[in-house]
């Protein structure tokens, strides 16, 4: 049973394409993701980063319970959410970096494996700037990024949020990686 | 999507498939003369997946492009199954790479905590790269390079390491740079220091790092200096590595190499761009080192950071080197003089060496390092009353007589400066000076002032030529 059935009738349209019903539930998605996140962030003042893609899965949990719904609503919902995380992350990142200039020591950084990592408030920033510049060049590979950093799906979700192949996809993710390497590199 | 953009990604998406020695026939043909295309694609090749692969291969590998290929779709969806080696307990993970995963690891048998690399993938070649990458890593054995303890070579290689702490050059200066401050001097020339000599030793075994940048810079919480990421390293002295090999034993000479370039525009040298592997020499790592040392210096990079390639490659090329003491007047000459050198665009006018670096960075800190010394035996005069001379001198060892007119006056002892207003005036000396047994003089004129002033905090350099220039006033007059 759904805890919210509103939800669940939303999302079906909105996945179908109805944009009356896309309006209605972003700012659900938003305040639910921005909610949580702010509590996160109250109780784990130190945490630099709070897992996005936890959150995503929780609010998609909270907002749709165990309703059955289908794959295509089920992935639209994630492609809302990672849009809306995105832009949680980037408010809270900037609130913070206008509180705290200096003083904070850096976690270890182990460069060794060459990870795209979004950990701090910094790299949130600097991949807000780079998903920017990149959305005006290509923005399908700007919403590729947004989908697989922030909502956490899997290269066949994004794929087929997209309507594109996974094989293709991957080709884009492969660009995009050595894309966002060589902006974000310091 | 932008036109530009579209023709970017499909010569990368054909270029990826190719073997990488064939990519530069294959941009050549493709892009015609539009350089800034070429080097746009180029750039992205170079933060492709592969540079996580480009480590080592060996001489059997097959063409790049189908391991990163495979390795890329493997890599995106499945963790992988870690390999059950009861030595080592598994803490948390540090990162992970196109092939690979690096934990935080207690070695249960020493008791110690290490960093520990393992190979994702049950194929062959990611693995053989693994253990090539151990292997190179084995052969620098240097305390400022990254240090293997062992390694596991079976179906799944995996090596561990010593594990690094604290943080990289880059945090570090990010934090500054927030901050509002700069590095101390001093702590720019040591961490060149220590980078310098681990680089020698990596050079002087044929092997070229190639991308030299603060991210790659790991400072320990007791200044340990360590430079990390060999993966794209290349050996381009192979003889080297061979005899290596025969040293010990080994009759098969199979060595770790590849043919193509990859690097961060940023930090590259001028010849890096060019894609062609035998274009890079020790002195491009000596390039790289500059940019970092001007980057500590003054908190910048020496080229702006966001510019396409192709534009950063022509501007190395032909922009002079920028320098450090427009940016920080408390940079000394000397030390902003090293800087431009490193970053000379042609390689024949950097410094030939990073022992060569590490002699002018000695000289640099050791006042009177250049400066002329002269020995006198009992008796010997250095000069006399009356004499023409612009030369002041500081007693090393040993002491002098000073008489006027033959009557004895005074003893001038070791550290003691003697004829030093003939530096300024150049005039006839007033009095006459004697060695009292053996001495040893170290001999300063003017040039060799400005030497060393070049060498020294620019604050007392100022404070010195005012001081001089005031004195020559007053005298004249």
């Amino acid at each position: 049973m759904a805890e919210n059935p509103d939800v669940t009738v939303l999302l079906a349209r909105a996945s179908g394409g109805d944009r009356a019903a896309q309006d209605v539930l972003a700012p659900l998605v938003y305040a639910e993701l921005k909610g949580r996140a702010d509590a996160l962030m109250r109780r784990e003042r130190d945490a630099q980063s709070i897992q996005a893609t936890v959150l995503v899965n929780d609010a998609y949990m909270r907002l749709l319970g165990g309703a059955a719904v289908d794959f295509a609503s089920r992935t639209h919902f994630f492609a809302i959410a990672s849009n809306v995380m995105r832009r949680v992350l980037v408010e809270h990142a900037r609130a913070r970096n206008r509180q705290k200039r200096g003083g904070g020591v850096e976690k270890v950084e182990f460069d060794e494996a060459r990870m795209l990592s979004i950990d701090s408030d910094d790299d949130v920033l600097a991949l807000e700037d780079a998903l920017t510049r990149l959305a005006e060049v290509d923005a399908r590979q700007a919403d590729i990024v947004t989908m697989r950093f922030f909502g956490g799906m899997s290269m066949a979700d994004v794929a087929d949020s997209l309507g594109i192949s996974k094989r293709s996809c991957e080709r884009e993710w492969s660009l995009i990686k050595a894309w966002l390497r060589r902006e974000l590199a310091p | 999507m932008s036109a530009d953009y579209a023709r970017v990604k499909s010569l990368f998406f054909q270029a990826s498939e190719l073997d990488s020695d064939a990519i530069p026939a294959f941009l050549d043909a493709e892009c015609g003369g539009d350089d800034a295309l070429r080097g746009e694609v180029l750039s992205l090749l170079g933060h492709h997946d592969h540079r996580d692969l480009i480590a080592p291969q060996s001489a059997t590998t097959g063409p790049a492009a189908t391991v990163h290929e495979r390795v890329e779709t493997a890599s995106d969806d499945l963790p992988g199954s870690p390999i059950p080696d009861p030595r080592y307990r598994s803490l948390d993970e540090l990162g992970r790479g196109g092939f690979g995963r690096v934990e935080r690891s207690f070695d249960t048998t020493l008791r110690r905590l290490v960093a520990r690399k393992e190979c994702l993938h049950d194929d062959a070649v990611p693995n053989e790269m693994l253990l090539n990458e151990a292997r190179l890593l084995a052969y620098l054995d240097h305390p400022g390079a990254v240090q293997v303890y062992d390694v596991h070579a079976g179906d799944r290689v995996a090596y561990t390491m010593r594990l690094l702490s604290g943080e990289s050059l880059a945090q570090r200066l990010r934090r500054l740079r927030a901050d509002g401050e700069h590095l101390p001097l001093s702590e720019a020339i040591r961490i060149l220091t220590r980078l310098a000599e681990t680089l020698a030793n990596a050079h002087d075994k044929g092997v070229l790092h190639l991308d030299i940048k603060p991210a790659n810079v790991m400072l320990g919480p007791h200044g340990q200096v360590a430079l990390i990421d060999w993966g794209i390293s290349q050996i381009y002295a192979p003889s080297r590595y061979a005899a290596w090999l025969r040293a010990g034993g080994e009759t098969e000479h199979a060595l770790p190499g590849n043919s193509s370039v990859a690097g961060t525009p940023v930090y590259m040298p001028p010849e890096q761009f060019r894609g062609d592997p035998a274009l890079l020499v020790p002195r491009s790592d000596i390039y790289a080192a500059g940019g970092l040392l001007f980057e500590m210096l003054t908190g910048a990079t020496p080229f702006p950071r966001r510019m396409p390639a192709s534009v950063l490659a022509l501007q190395k090329q032909s922009a002079p080197a920028p320098s450090a003491r427009a940016l920080r007047p408390d940079v000394s000459e000397g030390l902003d003089a090293l800087c431009r050198r490193m970053l000379e665009p042609d390689p024949d006018d950097r410094p030939a060496s990073f022992d060569a670096v590490l002699a002018d960075l000695a000289a640099l800190v050791d006042v009177g390092a250049n400066v002329e010394t002269i020995a006198l035996a009992d008796g010997e005069i250095l000069f006399r009353e009356g004499d023409a001379g612009t030369t002041a001198f500081q007693i090393l060892e040993g002491q002098l007589a000073i008489s006027l007119d033959g009557d004895h006056i005074a003893i001038r002892e070791p550290g003691d400066i003697i004829g030093e207003l003939a530096l300024l005036s150049g005039g006839a000396r007033s009095a006459t000076v004697t060695a009292e047994g053996r001495v040893v003089v170290r001999a300063l004129d003017w040039a060799a002032l400005e030497r060393e002033l070049a060498k020294l905090n620019p604050l007392i350099a100022t404070l010195l030529r005012s001081l001089s220039d005031k004195l020559v006033e007053a005298t004249l007059s």
